[in-house]
């Protein structure tokens, strides 16, 4: 049997792109507003690239969903560009519950092994 | 040397009579001598180290179902773990960036005051803004503007600087905190008080300094935290003993949030019994804290309604648990916590009693508690066993207590009424209404053991086969019934409850069935009378060494025993062998001896006339 060549099209490759940058900003909810006078929105959620929205500049909604790598952050999609978003400090159209408690479990009251040492003592004295 | 002692002859002296002192005199002498080998044992001694961790553990039970929800429904500790440094990729310390974030959240939840367990003394680090955490801590105070309403923020200062460590360090005002963020927030004393033994720290100061109640003395946090949330009411501190030095009462009891998501699970009763009987009765602890908890992670997440409901309106204690930092703090009630909850723990005192908080040990009021409960203990065992003619006539035979039937009749009446009326009518000050209903127990009580030997434990030689039988049995069953109901109220409600609800009972049926020594069991329920007496407003002094007064109690009762013992022994001997030679000392020494033992004797028999001085007569 004559084998089939399968042409790879740059229009059908341009086309499941965007569709997976879609799937992959399927919003989750949407940011309604600021809890604090001003919110850092980080550019490509790098904590360096940050610039402050004020309340009375925000013009939501802002289509958003969480931040797969951390609790603390929302993702926002603002004029296709990828922002983070801290969590505590915006309204969201419906509660967002994180995946899993990371504290789940926690021990706060136990005794610690006993130490003959401070920490960071030493640091710098090379 | 005494004259009587004299030589008169060469070698051997002899001594007719004994000296004897007056009645009066071996009381008052065995009553200075009981008393202070109680202030010695009690208060120097490893005894109190040993029994106040039992004393503590009976009153951590007893804390746990009598201590007010109001202080824990107002306090939050908001923790950064060790583990969050990692979740967060934060370094150690944390950087001022983090500490930015919490605020800005804090901030957004509404709290009504923070204090900062962070010591914020040394100079910032490359890329630490000052600046910035300034604004975040002024932005915290500010928060609550349009409900008119001033969110006090407290920074943690360090202790006096005993040494040279710079001028910011001596600043009184600053107290070590860089001043740069003191622009919308207050230093507060964060020293600690020491531990004492197994109980950990049990006091805590109001200020850095003895005037607490000063505008410009730098205050504890919890009593800062107090003043700022609670300037008017009942709770309000103002009068003039509101800084005296506190004594915490550590809640024993559960967080209903902290059990959401820590991990609580303690051993089972055979590994508390096999820590009890190993180390101390507080080896048991609990697992988790009092106080109602979040962590930062839980903070910095999405808005959360659990989190709301855990910061509005409350004083919130932001602190950290971080490996080898040394920021630990020991309490009788749970396992080492983070510092920051023995500051959580004395602000949930003060907002749960308000001015009747429990004043510490130093206060002067205690000593003389203590030293009530002592004279009590002292005179009990003057009458008890075998009395000496005064004891007996000044708490037996009292012309009133003698003549007047009613008097002891009115005397017994106005103790019951006093003690419902102090049910009944739930007055501020119910140690007002107690104290009468104490005196008049511990009057009577002294009397009826001065007047009815039969109170006392009987001999044991007077026990016959079969009561020895039958008490034995008797012993080892309610042994058996005890470790049968330790086992099970331990796995309910906790080794303390155990100790109080079984162990306790379990030695007073012991005492009372077996020994039948109901000395001790009137003796321990007036203890705890008073110790609950003086634990009341307007009293409220901490929980006293009941266990140590009673352990004092027996320990007292056997040496006298064994003193009386032993000068009866001496009496008989001396009245068979009267000169030195026999006793082998030189003559001065008789006489020296026989004004020794002559002391220790007990009992009416043994009242003789004043005989004088030994007389010497030559051999």
């Amino acid at each position: 049997m004559k084998a089939r060549r399968v042409r790879l099209r740059p229009e059908l490759a341009g086309a499941v792109l965007l569709a997976m940058i879609g799937t992959a900003w399927a919003q989750d909810f949407n940011i309604t507003g600021l809890r604090t006078d001003s919110v850092t929105l980080y550019k490509d959620c790098k904590l360096e690239q940050g610039s402050s929205i004020t309340k009375q500049q925000f013009q939501g909604p802002w289509p958003a969903k969480k931040d797969p790598t951390s609790s603390l952050y929302f993702n926002v999609m603002r004029d296709g560009v990828r922002y983070c978003v801290k969590a505590f400090s915006v309204w969201t159209d419906q509660a967002v519950k994180v995946d899993k408690d990371s504290e789940c479990g926690a021990k706060v009251a136990g005794r610690p092994p006993k130490t003959g040492a401070v920490r960071g003592v030493g640091e710098g004295c090379q | 040397m005494d004259r009587s002692s004299a030589r008169v002859g060469p070698r051997t002296v002899s001594f007719a009579r004994v000296w004897h002192p007056s009645p009066w005199m071996r009381l008052l002498t065995q009553c200075v001598v009981l008393a202070g080998f109680g202030v010695v044992l009690l208060s120097y001694h490893g005894l109190s180290l040993h029994l106040t961790p039992w004393s503590q553990a009976i009153v951590n039970a007893i804390v746990g179902h009598v201590y007010p929800p109001e202080g824990q429904q107002s306090t939050t500790v908001v923790l950064f773990r060790e583990e969050n440094l990692v979740q967060l990729n934060d370094p150690y310390p944390v950087p001022y960036a983090r500490h930015v974030d919490v605020l800005e959240a804090l901030a957004v939840y509404k709290p009504a005051a923070v204090f900062v367990d962070f010591a914020f003394i040394d100079d910032p680090r490359a890329g630490d803004d000052v600046a910035g955490l300034s604004r975040a801590i002024c932005a915290l105070s500010r928060s609550r503007e349009a409900e008119k309403r001033t969110v006090r923020v407290f920074l943690a200062a360090p202790p006096p600087d005993t040494s040279d460590l710079g001028p910011r360090r001596a600043d009184p005002k600053t107290g070590g905190v860089n001043p740069k963020l003191l622009e919308c927030a207050t230093p507060v004393n964060a020293q600690m008080d020491v531990e004492r033994g197994a109980s950990g720290v049990l006091t805590y100061g109001a200020c850095r300094g003895t005037d607490c109640q000063r505008d410009d003395v730098m205050k504890s946090p919890a009593f800062a935290m107090h003043h700022a949330t609670v300037t008017s009411g009942p709770r309000a501190l103002s009068g003039r003993r509101d800084g005296d030095p506190m004594e915490i009462i550590w809640a024993n009891g559960y967080s209903e949030l902290n059990r959401s998501w820590m991990n609580c699970r303690k051993p089972g009763p055979s590994e508390d019994i096999k820590e009890m009987l190993r180390d101390n009765p507080l080896a048991v602890k609990r697992k988790c804290p009092y106080t109602d908890t979040i962590s930062v992670m839980h903070l910095l997440g999405p808005y959360n309604d659990g989190v709301r409901k855990a910061i509005e309106d409350r004083a919130v204690f932001y602190g950290a648990s971080f490996e080898m930092a040394g920021d630990r703090v020991v309490s009788p009630v749970y396992d080492d916590l983070p510092g920051v909850y023995l500051h959580a723990m004395a602000y949930d005192n003060l907002r749960s009693y308000g001015p009747q908080y429990k004043r510490a040990e130093q206060h002067p009021a205690s000593r003389i508690a203590n030293g009530i409960l002592l004279l009590f203990t002292v005179f009990l065992l003057m009458v008890v066993d075998k009395p000496l003619a005064p004891a007996k006539r000044l708490f037996g035979e009292a012309a009133v207590a003698r003549r007047a039937t009613w008097m002891k009749g009115l005397a017994i009446g106005l103790a019951v009424v006093s003690v419902i009326v102090a049910m009944q009518s739930r007055t501020d000050y119910p140690a007002l209404f107690l104290l009468p209903a104490l005196v008049f127990g511990m009057a009577t009580f002294l009397h009826v053991a001065a007047t009815h030997p039969e109170a006392a434990p009987p001999p044991e030689q007077d026990t016959a086969p079969a009561q020895f039988l039958r008490k034995g049995l008797l012993a080892i069953g309610i042994g058996a019934v005890g470790l049968a109901l330790f086992a099970a109220v331990d796995r309910v409600g906790g080794a303390e409850n155990a100790l109080l609800f079984v162990v306790l009972p379990g030695y007073v049926v012991y005492k009372a069935v077996v020994v039948r020594d109901w000395l001790f069991v009137v003796t321990s329920v007036l203890m705890v009378g008073a110790a609950v007496v003086c634990y009341l407003p307007p009293i409220n002094l901490g929980p006293r060494n009941i266990v140590g007064y009673v352990a004092f109690f027996e320990a007292a009762r056997h040496m006298i025993k064994w003193a009386d013992g032993a000068g009866e022994k001496y009496l008989a001997l001396r009245a068979k062998y009267r000169d030195s030679e026999s006793w082998g000392v030189a003559a001065w020494a008789v006489p020296l001896a026989d004004r020794f033992f002559t002391f220790l004797v007990r009992g009416d028999d043994k009242e003789m006339a004043d005989e004088g001085t030994a007389r010497p007569v030559a051999a």
